[in-house]
C-alpha cells in the first residue's frame, strides 16, 4: 500500500532520497525527511502501539509530538515519539505492548556539566509570532536567539496551503506556508540566531530556560543525539502556540481517530493521505479548512458534524465544500468509532436544544478516519512556570496569561504573543510578535523612533481588526486580562 | 461552612488526614479539616511515596513497622486503591563507612522486629541486574518496606472522611487562631470563624507560622527538596534503592510504571521556594545513573518540588504543647511523614480522645528541645 | 436576518438577492461583472486592494465588501486574490459562462463537458469547459470558465465536477 500523494492543486512534494526500513521485520521504502510516523502511515500502518494500562491499540494522534500514542521502539531505544523522530537508512521500528522495556548494561560514561548560553531576548517557538518577534528584536540590535523544537521554522503555517485572510500588508490572499518561506528569509536577514530541533523543556528561576537539543553527534554524521543546555536571557517571549483537544466518546481512542491538525501534517507536510474516507468534528474554521484540504489531497470526506446549531467557522469556508456536496451536519456530534483495530465507521447523531442526543437519530458512517477539530488550547505550562498569573476566559481558549498592550505578563521581562496569548489568528499572531519583539528590545534600550511609529500602528490595526463579530469576544476577553 | 467543631485540624495533607480518620473512627466526626489549597497540596501531594522501616533510631523504627502493618490492610479499609506494594526497600553502601552503620542498624532494626537484611554486592546483582554493582558495594534489604501512590492516599482519605462525615474545607486558610489564657477558643479563617477547643497544628512546613498565631515558636525549617519522574518504561524496578551518602533514592511507580526519585541539596537554603530547578536535575541524573547506568538513555518527563519540613534532630513533634490546653502538634516529619503517617495519625487521636496513647511518644514532644534530650534520625535523605 | 446559511452551510439565492450581493441581470448581460458571496463581517480585504477600478469598497476590515456592478468590468482580478472563493464572475452577454475558482485535481480540459454543481453541490446539469486558467506560481488558483446552458445557471452554478 502506498498511500503518497503525487499529484497535488497547490503542492509540489520534492520527496529526499529513498531509503529502507524494518518495521517487525517487514521491509518498508520511505524518503529522508519523512518522520518514521509518516512513513509508517504512508505504508499503512495505523497500530503503532498500545496503551501502558489497559493494552488499548493506540495510532498516532497529534504528529506534532505533543501526545504519546506514537511512541515506538526504534533500534532498541523505547519510547521514541516517532511522528517527531526522522526515519533513517536501516533502521528497525517496532511497536510496543505499553511502555517501553530498557535492557540492563554495564559502564558509565562520564557526563558533562551543561553549558549555559547568555541572550538578551530569546524567542520560545518559531510560528508566525515567534518569527516576528525574533525578527524586531534582532533588527533593533538586541542578541537574539529562536528556539524551535521541529526541524522548520512557521509553525502553523506550514501546514496551511490556503490563502489568508486579513489585510493585504499582512500576507492576506498569500498561502500560509508560502508566508511562512517570507517570514523565514526576514528572520535570516535580521541577525537573529536560530536553533531548530531544539526544544525548551522548562523555565526555571533567573530566566534561565532548560533546552534539549537535538543534533548529530558529529558535524555531517547521521546519528543524532540529545543534549541538555541552559540559556538565560533577559527577556524571554513566549510564541509556542497550542494544542488541540481532544473529546470524549465511546473508542475515541481507536487508530484513525486523529487531530485535524495532524491530518493536515500529514498530508501537507509529508503529502501522505491520511485516510481514504474521513468524518470531520467540529466546523469551526479549523474542520472546515481542514475538510477542503482534505478533498485537495483526494480524501473523501464523508461529512463534518458540528454540535452547535450554527458552523462557528467563516461561512465562506463552509460553502466552498459544500459545493462540492461535502454533508454538514450541524447539531450533531460523533457518539462512537467503529472498528476493531483502526476505525471502520463513526456512529453520528443529532442534538436537542440541550445538546443530548434525539433518539432513534443515530446514524452509521463508513470512514477510516475520524478527524477531531474541537478547539485548541494554550500552551501555558512554561508561563505557570514564570509565575505568570493566568486567568480562565474562554474566548480566548482557556487559561490566557495576563498582559500588557506591549504583550509584557505580570512578570517582568516576560512577553506572550500568538495562540499561547490568546487563541486568533496567524495575522495577530504575527502582528503581537512584532509588537513584543519591539518592547522587549526596546526595553533593553535599543529602539528606532521608525519602530516606535510602527507598532503604534499595529497596535491601531489590531483594535480595528478585532472590531468585527469574530474580533469582538477577542477584544473583551483580553480586557479581562489586562494587566 | 460549620461555625464549631469539636477538633479543627489545619492542613489537608497526609498528617492532617489520618488524624481526621482516625478520630472518626473512634466515633468523633465533629471534626473540620482546613486546607489552604487543595487538599495533598503541600509535601503530601508532592513526595515519593516510600515506605521504609529501616530506620536508625527505635522511635522511627517502631512507628514505621507499626503504620506497615496499617497499610497492608489500608485499601481495603478505606475502600479505593491506593496502589500499595511491599517490594522491599534495598538501602545502598559504596563505602565501609556505610557498610559499618548499615550492619549496626540492620540489629536494631532485627531486635524491633522488622526483617531487614545485609546482601553482598554479587547477590545484588543477580536479584537486580540493572544496580551497577561495580559502585555499590552491598546493603540491607527489607522486603515488607514498599511504596504507594500519594495522591491516591488522599483521595482515598478524602473520600472515606466524607463518607463518615468529616467536613474538609479546601481553598480555605486559616488566619488567625482564638486564644484565651492558654486554651484555644477557635480558628479563624478567610471563609469565616470555626469555634473549637481543641486545634490540630498539622500544617507541615507551614506549622511555625499556626503556631505562631497561638505564640509559640517552632524550632521546624521548611527546605525545598525536588523530585523527578522518566518516561514510563515496562516495570522491573520493584524496590526503592536508597543511598543516605548521596542523599539519592529511586524506584518505579505503580502503576504509572516511571521511574521516580530525588536527591537531597546540602547547599539547599531554608525558605519556602517551590520552584523546580535545572541544578537539581543535573546533580540528580549523575548520581542517578551511576547507580543504574541502563537508564542513561531515558528520558525525565517532570520535575517538581516540595518542602521538607525538618526538625532539629530529624524527628517529628508529636503532642501537647506546655502551657497551652489542648493545641496539638502533629508534624516536623523531616522527609519521611507518609510512611508513619498511619500509626501517627492513630496515636494522635488516642490522645486527643483519650489523653493517653497506645505508644508512648513523650520522646518526640516539643519539649525535648528545651531539655536537649535529642537524638539525631541519621537515616534521612537530603 | 436569520443566518440560515451558517446553519446549512450554503446560501440561497433569495438571501444573497437581500443582502444586495446579486448583480441585476440587466448588467450581467451586458457584460462579465463580479458576483460576490461574502455574507459574514470578516476581518479580510484583498479584493478591495485587488480591484484596480475601485469597485468594491468596503468599511473597516471587518465589512462587507461592496460592489459596484457599473465600475465593475469583470476583470476578475478578485477571483484571483479571494481567500474565501466568493467571487465569480458571471456573464450572459453572447453566451452564457461562469468563471469558477478552482482547486481541485483534476483540471478540466478545454472543450470538456463537466458536471455543474450548484451551492449546495446538486447536480443541476452539463456545461462545456471554455477557458482554463491555470494556476500561476503565486496564486496557485486556477479559474474554470464553463459556458452554461440557461441563464438561470449564472446564478446558481457554483462549482464543477470533471466527468
Ligand atoms: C487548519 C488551520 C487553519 C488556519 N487558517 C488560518 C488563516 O486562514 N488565517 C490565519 O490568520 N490564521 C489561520 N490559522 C491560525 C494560525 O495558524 C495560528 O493562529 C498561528 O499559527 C499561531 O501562531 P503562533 O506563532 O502563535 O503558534 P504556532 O504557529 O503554533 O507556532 C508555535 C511554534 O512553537 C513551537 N514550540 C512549541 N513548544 C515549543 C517548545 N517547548 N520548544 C521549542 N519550540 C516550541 C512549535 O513547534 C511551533 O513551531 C489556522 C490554523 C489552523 C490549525
Ligand atoms: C520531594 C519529596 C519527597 C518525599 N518522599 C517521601 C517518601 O518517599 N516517603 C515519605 O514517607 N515521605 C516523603 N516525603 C515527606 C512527606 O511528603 C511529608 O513528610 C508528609 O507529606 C508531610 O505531610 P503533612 O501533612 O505533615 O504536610 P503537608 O503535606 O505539607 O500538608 C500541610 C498542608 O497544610 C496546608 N496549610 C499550610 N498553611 C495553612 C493555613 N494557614 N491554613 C490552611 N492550610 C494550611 C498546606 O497547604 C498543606 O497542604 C517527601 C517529601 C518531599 C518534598
Ligand atoms: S472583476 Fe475586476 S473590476 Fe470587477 S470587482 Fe473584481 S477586480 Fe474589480
Ligand atoms: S477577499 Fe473574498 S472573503 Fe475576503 S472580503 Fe473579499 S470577498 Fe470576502
Amino acid at each position: 500500500m502506498d498511500m503518497r500523494i503525487y499529484d497535488h492543486p497547490i503542492l509540489r512534494f520534492e520527496r529526499g532520497k529513498s531509503v529502507r526500513f524494518y518495521f517487525e521485520g517487514r521491509e518498508m521504502r520511505a524518503y529522508d525527511g519523512e518522520s518514521i510516523a509518516a512513513a509508517l502511515f504512508a505504508n499503512g500502518i495505523r497500530v503503532f502501539t498500545t496503551s501502558g494500562w489497559k493494552e488499548r491499540l493506540r495510532g498516532a494522534f497529534c504528529m506534532i509530538g505533543q501526545c504519546s500514542s506514537c511512541m515506538m521502539t526504534v533500534d532498541g531505544v523505547p519510547n521514541v515519539r516517532t511522528c517527531v523522530e526522522g526515519v533513517r537508512d536501516g533502521i528497525t521500528v517496532e511497536r510496543q505492548r505499553g511502555p517501553g522495556e530498557i535492557r540492563p548494561e554495564g559502564g558509565v560514561r562520564e557526563t558533562k556539566n551543561p553549558p549555559t548560553y547568555e541572550y538578551e531576548v530569546v524567542v520560545v517557538g518559531g510560528g508566525p509570532a515567534g518569527l516576528a518577534a525574533a525578527m524586531e528584536s534582532a533588527r533593533l540590535g538586541a542578541k537574539t536567539l529562536l528556539i524551535e523544537k521541529n526541524d522548520h521554522l512557521g509553525g502553523q503555517l506550514i501546514k496551511q496551503t490556503h490563502k489568508f485572510f486579513g489585510s493585504v500588508e499582512h500576507f492576506a490572499g498569500v498561502r500560509g506556508f508560502e508566508i511562512a518561506r517570507i517570514m523565514e528569509k526576514m528572520l535570516r536577514e535580521s541577525g537573529a540566531d536560530v536553533w531548530l530541533n531544539s526544544n525548551v523543556i522548562g523555565y526555571y528561576e533567573g530566566n534561565v530556560l532548560g533546552v534539549v537539543r537535538k543534533g548529530p553527534i558529529r558535524e555531517g554524521s547521521h546519528v543524532f543525539e540529545e543534549r541538555y543546555v541552559n540559556v538565560r536571557a533577559k527577556r524571554i517571549i513566549f510564541g509556542t502556540g497550542a494544542r488541540e483537544r481532544f473529546l470524549v466518546f465511546e473508542n475515541n481512542d481507536l487508530p484513525g481517530v486523529m487531530g485535524a491538525g495532524a491530518a493536515q501534517t500529514l498530508m501537507n507536510v509529508y503529502g501522505i493521505k491520511p485516510a481514504e474516507r474521513m468524518l470531520m468534528v467540529g466546523g469551526g474554521n479549523v474542520g472546515l479548512i481542514v475538510a477542503y484540504q482534505l478533498l485537495q489531497a483526494g480524501v473523501e470526506v464523508v461529512g463534518v458534524v458540528e454540535a452547535m446549531p450554527r458552523i462557528g467557522g467563516y461561512f465562506v469556508h463552509a460553502a466552498k465544500i459544500r459545493r462540492l456536496g461535502i454533508p454538514i451536519h450541524t447539531r450533531h456530534t460523533v457518539v462512537r468509532a467503529i472498528g476493531e483495530d483502526h476505525v471502520e465507521g463513526a456512529v453520528i447523531v443529532e442534538l436537542d436544544e440541550r445538546w443530548r442526543p434525539v433518539p432513534g437519530t443515530e446514524m452509521e458512517v463508513e470512514c477510516d478516519g475520524i478527524a477531531l477539530a474541537v478547539g485548541l488550547s494554550p500552551t501555558y505550562p512554561f508561563l505557570q512556570q514564570a509565575g505568570v498569573e493566568l486567568r480562565y476566559v474562554p474566548s480566548l481558549g482557556g487559561f490566557a496569561p495576563v498582559r500588557d498592550e506591549n504583550l509584557q505578563t505580570n512578570v517582568e521581562g516576560i512577553y506572550v504573543a500568538g495562540d499561547l496569548a490568546s487563541i486568533e489568528e496567524a495575522s495577530t499572531a504575527m502582528i503581537e510578535g512584532h509588537i513584543a519583539g519591539i518592547a522587549a528590545a526596546t526595553s533593553l534600550g535599543y529602539t528606532s523612533p521608525e519602530a516606535e511609529e510602527r507598532v503604534r500602528k499595529m497596535k491601531e490595526y489590531l483594535n480595528e481588526f478585532r472590531s468585527g463579530p469574530f474580533g469582538k469576544p477577542i477584544l473583551e476577553g483580553i480586557e479581562r486580562v489586562r494587566r | 461552612m460549620k461555625r464549631s467543631a469539636e477538633v479543627v485540624i489545619v492542613g489537608g495533607g497526609i498528617s492532617g488526614l489520618t488524624i481526621a480518620y482516625h478520630l472518626a473512627k473512634m466515633g468523633h466526626t465533629d471534626v473540620v479539616v482546613v486546607e489552604r489549597r487543595y487538599l495533598g497540596y503541600g509535601a503530601t501531594g508532592r513526595c515519593g511515596g516510600g515506605i521504609r522501616q529501616q530506620w536508625s533510631t527505635e522511635e522511627n523504627i517502631v512507628l514505621a513497622r507499626e503504620s506497615v502493618r496499617m497499610w497492608e490492610r489500608l485499601e481495603e479499609e478505606l475502600g479505593y486503591p491506593i496502589y500499595y506494594r511491599q517490594g522491599g526497600y534495598l538501602v545502598t553502601a559504596t563505602t565501609e563507612e556505610e557498610v559499618r552503620d548499615i550492619k549496626r542498624n540492620i540489629k536494631l532494626q532485627n531486635s524491633l522486629g522488622v526483617p531487614s537484611r545485609w546482601m553482598e554486592a554479587d547477590e545484588i546483582k543477580e536479584e537486580w541486574p540493572w544496580i551497577n554493582t561495580d559502585f555499590v558495594i552491598g546493603g540491607s534489604f527489607c522486603p515488607t518496606d514498599g511504596k504507594v501512590m500519594p495522591p491516591r492516599v488522599v483521595w482515598a482519605y478524602a473520600r472515606k472522611l466524607r463518607e463518615m462525615g468529616v467536613r474538609i474545607y479546601d481553598f480555605t486558610e486559616v488566619r488567625g487562631v482564638k486564644v484565651e489564657e492558654g486554651k484555644i477558643r477557635g480558628v479563624i479563617t478567610d471563609k469565616g470563624e470555626i469555634e473549637t477547643g481543641i486545634l490540630v497544628n498539622a500544617a507541615g512546613a507551614w506549622s511555625r507560622e499556626i503556631a505562631r498565631m497561638v505564640g509559640v515558636e517552632l524550632p521546624n525549617t521548611p527546605y525545598r527538596h525536588e523530585i523527578a519522574v522518566t518516561e514510563p518504561l515496562k516495570y522491573f524496578l520493584e524496590p526503592m534503592v536508597i543511598n543516605f551518602r548521596y542523599g539519592i533514592y529511586f524506584t518505579q511507580t505503580w502503576p504509572r510504571t516511571e521511574i521516580v526519585g530525588g536527591i537531597g541539596n546540602p547547599e539547599e537554603k531554608p525558605g519556602y521556594n517551590m520552584r523546580a530547578s535545572p541544578g537539581f536535575l543535573n546533580m540528580y541524573t549523575k548520581v542517578l545513573i551511576r547507580f543504574m547506568p541502563c537508564l542513561r538513555h531515558v528520558k525525565i518527563e517532570r520535575q517538581w518540588a516540595g518542602l521538607y519540613d525538618v526538625t532539629p534532630d530529624a524527628r517529628p513533634i508529636l503532642g501537647d504543647v506546655d502551657g497551652y490546653d489542648r493545641f496539638i502538634q502533629a508534624h516536623g516529619y523531616s522527609g519521611h511523614g507518609l510512611m508513619i503517617s498511619p500509626m501517627v495519625g492513630k496515636l494522635i487521636a488516642e490522645l486527643i480522645v483519650d489523653g493517653k496513647t497506645s505508644l508512648p511518644i513523650d520522646s518526640l514532644n516539643l519539649r525535648r528541645f528545651e531539655e536537649g534530650k535529642v537524638i539525631r534520625e541519621a537515616n534521612v535523605v537530603g | 436576518m436569520t443566518l440560515g446559511y451558517l446553519e446549512k452551510g450554503y446560501i440561497t439565492l433569495e438571501e444573497l438577492q437581500e443582502m444586495g450581493f446579486v448583480p441585476p441581470p440587466e448588467r450581467v448581460r451586458k457584460g462579465p461583472v463580479a458576483f460576490i458571496e461574502c455574507p459574514q463581517e470578516i476581518p479580510c480585504n484583498p479584493c478591495v486592494e485587488a480591484c484596480p477600478y475601485g469597485a468594491i469598497t468596503m468599511e473597516g476590515i471587518n465589512g462587507l465588501p461592496r460592489l459596484d456592478f457599473e465600475k465593475c468590468n469583470g476583470c476578475g482580478r478578485c477571483v484571483k486574490v479571494c481567500p474565501g472563493l466568493a467571487i465569480f464572475i458571471v456573464n450572459a452577454r453572447g453566451r452564457y459562462t461562469v468563471w469558477l475558482p478552482h482547486e481541485m485535481l483534476p483540471l478540466p480540459e478545454r472543450g470538456s463537458e463537466v458536471v455543474l454543481l450548484d451551492r449546495s453541490g446538486r447536480d443541476v446539469g452539463r456545461g462545456r469547459v471554455v477557458a482554463v486558467m491555470s494556476a500561476e506560481e503565486n496564486t496557485r488558483s486556477s479559474i474554470v470558465v464553463v459556458e452554461v446552458p440557461e441563464e438561470w445557471h449564472l446564478y446558481h452554478v457554483r462549482a464543477i465536477r470533471v466527468v
